[in-house]
């Protein structure tokens, strides 16, 4: 073996480890239990351990795989997609200018109903300027790929596994994402899963495939007379996702102690009525700056794609939420809101709950606490929908000085 | 200099052998984006009038040279490659490359010349005869390049020399080359075409020399009354009438049926061949046929064969791997597939050798 932290994973796991690596190892270790049979990628910063991790276990012969490098993020995702449809349990990794050149094979990982699963570290894309830091990219398109978004090395190990599950079960494809560098590159603490237990949550089973014992038509051209019924279709069969994806995390729940939701909520019965909502690695510092601000809540959004937006509405009625702070790290140049943002406006629309968006962290910049106190403090001053609906937070005004930030 | 020896290769002596090709690639070149309009393309020639390269007044056509895309495949030092230019008015070769190649270990790539009688702008009747005489002027010369272990060696058929006369013939024969005759004889637009031709020619006799087989001239003898009729497409399609895909198809489906049976998997790019041949509920095809995007297609085709392949390795499935066959044109290759093209069929004409390492206990 010749990449260190992978070397858990090549003796069988009989009981749950306690250990510390980075996001992406966990992720090519979770991918390995799964006994994937193809894996192809391209590599860019920062997803790239995750396939070195997996193509190490391939070469010194832990998992039987066909390990594929391929000529760039495209054929990544068309050779996937068809590795897929002909029966291969399926794994990709991808970030940021790769999304994007991926974006023409998108949607027919989705129209083909393929099980694959696909890693992002999100990473901003380059505009200005190139970045390789943190924004949420993937916010961007929507192909109709379940989404899961993960806050920290052990929620991203396990939706590796549980990407599986709910690929399987429903039959989309899968992204699972966590913050390029903050996750991707940051050791931290995690239990990794016995094997046997892996193995029992995620069976192969039998599906449609392309083969030569029922010849069929995969992609073939469709007059306007039958184009409507095929995208009608997949909006049906996109309807029981969460419900899968809720059953998935119960069984991993049961199996491993550790219970997910589709939204996840902190202390929303507060004095101020008032609660942050964002995902993944924020959500871990906004916790810790809480437990000196305990009069606002948090709303954790696990599931991004479909959107729940019946359980968030259910959950600011629940709680009584008068207010919403939604904190994104990508921004729109000509929409009203930034995508994740909007996605929040629909479901709030009929409960007319006050909202502003914050942009932070955009290009990796270090989203703080102090961020937190002003998002918060202008939000109290808020009282209707009135004006421009969002603002950056943490700018750089002057040199030395963080614009609306007080250091 | 004594006569070049004839190497003929038995259709049956073909079938009787081992080997087994991961992916065949083929690449019916009609010269330009036929399928959204007869747009130019890389695989256009000098000067033919397109809809984005009209022959106009002052620009006579495409600027430009056709890009030779087989040869260079040659010098890529892959290990196992057959590569070929083929033509379906020559159908003993054609069916005999395609044969060979399914039968080659490695990977394989051929290139086909697939008259467009639309684009061309010809009748229809003329396309088997105009087909023809792009082999006899020169202008399609037909050659094999087998590559083992980074080395090349090259054979050939016919259609090394330029014969002027004719080559005037087959430029005269198409309405995409009219304006280099009428109203003015373009003697210097109708020179250069025929130059690019010759140097390339040149360029391959010279090739035969340094790389050439014992026997360079392949001689493919299929005799066609034994040969049982194609199992893969129905004979209704959408393709027009006279269209050199659909020859291309027909005589490929005939080899390839004799290879495999019906355990072949179609890959089509987005192409004319793709659009005439599955349609809303009705296809053509009577085997597994897959279209994705406009380039991916060599991608795809090597996706689903390696993943057989290691199904297969991991006790998944039990059956015999399937042929899988890719079927490009339009353009799709040369130009905006070009990237897959050449990636999946040099990875594919090596992964025979990853496979025998996945199959090491």
């Amino acid at each position: 073996m010749s990449v260190e932290p992978m070397k858990l994973f090549f003796k069988e796991i009989k009981e749950p480890i306690e250990t510390a690596m980075i996001g992406n190892y966990a992720v090519a270790g979770g991918v390995t239990q799964t006994d994937p049979d193809v894996i192809c990628a391209f590599p860019i910063t920062p997803q790239t351990q995750s396939v070195e991790g997996l193509s190490d276990v391939v070469h010194q012969g832990r998992l039987k795989a066909a390990f594929v490098n391929v000529e760039s993020e495209l054929a990544a995702i068309s050779y996937s997609t068809a590795a897929c449809a002909a029966g291969a349990r399926t794994f990709t990794a991808t970030a940021s200018q790769g999304y994007l050149l991926m974006s023409e094979a998108l949607p027919m990982a989705v129209g083909w109903r393929v099980p694959l699963t696909m890693m992002i570290s999100a990473r901003a894309f380059n505009a200005p300027n190139l970045s390789i830091w943190n924004s949420w990219e993937y916010v961007l398109t929507d192909y109709g790929w379940n989404c899961m978004v993960s806050e920290n090395v052990q929620e991203t190990y396990d939706a590796a596994i549980l990407s599986v599950m709910i690929s399987d079960n429903s039959l989309f494809p899968t992204m699972f994402v966590h913050d390029g560098f903050i996750i991707s590159h940051s050791v931290q603490k995690l239990w990794l899963i016995p094997d046997e237990v892996v193995r029992r949550l995620t069976p192969k089973k039998h599906r449609h495939t392309i083969t030569t014992k029922h010849p069929g038509v995969w992609g073939g051209i469709v007059t306007p007379s039958f184009f409507m019924e095929g995208r009608k279709n997949l909006d049906e069969a996109k309807k029981p996702v969460l419900n899968i994806m809720k059953k998935a995390f119960e069984e991993f729940g049961k199996a491993t102690g550790r219970h997910y939701n589709l939204i996840e909520t902190y202390n929303l019965d507060n004095s101020s009525r008032m609660a942050f909502i964002t995902m993944g690695s924020m959500c871990g510092n906004i916790i810790s700056w809480m437990t000196k601000n305990k009069d606002i809540g948090l709303i954790k959004i696990r599931a991004y794609r479909p959107f729940p937006y019946e359980e968030l509405q259910k959950i600011v009625q629940e709680h009584n939420i008068e207010k919403l702070i939604i904190l994104e790290k990508s921004d729109s140049l000509n929409n009203l809101l930034p995508p994740f943002s909007t996605s929040i406006a629909t479901a709030l629309y009929p409960l007319k709950t006050l909202f502003r968006c914050f942009i932070v962290g955009l290009g990796g910049r270090d989203v703080t606490r102090d961020e937190f106190a002003v998002a918060k403090k202008k939000m109290e001053s808020v009282n209707d929908m009135k004006g421009q609906l969002y603002t950056y937070l943490g700018v750089r005004e002057t040199k030395n000085k963080i614009y609306e930030v007080n250091r | 200099m004594s006569k070049p020896e004839r190497n003929v290769i038995k259709f049956e002596d073909i079938l009787a052998r081992d080997g087994k090709s991961n992916v065949l690639f083929l690449n019916y070149d009609n010269e330009a984006f036929m399928n959204t309009g007869i747009q130019e393309s890389g695989a256009t020639p000098p000067h033919a009038s397109t809809t984005t390269g009209p022959g106009g007044e002052k620009i006579p056509g495409k600027v430009g040279v056709k890009q030779d895309l087989v040869t260079p495949f040659a010098f890529y030092g892959t290990k196992s490659l057959f590569l070929a230019t083929a033509n379906p008015a020559y159908p003993a070769d054609f069916m005999g490359k395609v044969a060979d190649a399914l039968k080659s270990n490695g990977s394989a790539f051929i290139q086909i010349y697939s008259d467009c009688m639309r684009g061309w702008r010809h009748s229809a009747e003329d396309a088997v005869k105009i087909s023809k005489l792009a082999t006899d002027c020169g202008y399609w010369p037909l050659y094999t390049i087998r590559v083992k272990d980074g080395i090349p060696t090259f054979s050939y058929y016919r259609g090394l020399e330029i014969n002027k006369e004719k080559f005037i013939e087959f430029l005269k024969s198409m309405g995409r080359f009219r304006h280099l005759f009428k109203p003015q004889f373009l003697e210097k637009e109708i020179d250069e075409i025929i130059y690019y031709t010759e140097q390339r020619n040149l360029k391959l006799k010279g090739l035969i020399e340094q790389f050439g087989a014992e026997k360079p001239i392949d001689f493919y003898q299929v005799n066609r009354r034994t040969l049982e009729p194609q199992t893969h497409l129905h004979p209704g399609h959408g393709l027009c009438p006279g269209c050199g895909a659909g020859m291309v198809l027909n005589q490929m489906a005939t080899a390839a049926t004799a290879v495999a049976g019906n355990n072949i998997i179609y890959v089509n790019n987005t192409s004319c061949s793709e659009v005439s041949t599955a349609k809303d509920f009705v296809t053509s095809w009577k085997v597994p046929w897959v279209h994705h995007l406009f380039e991916s297609g060599a991608t795809i085709a090597e996706g689903i064969s390696t993943t057989y392949k290691i199904l297969k390795s991991k006790g998944l499935f039990n059956g015999e791997v399937p042929y899988v066959i890719h079927i490009a044109g339009d353009g799709s290759t040369y130009d905006i597939g070009f990237q897959f093209l050449k990636a999946a069929l040099i990875r594919t004409s090596s992964f025979v050798e990853m496979n025998e390492y996945l199959q090491q206990k």
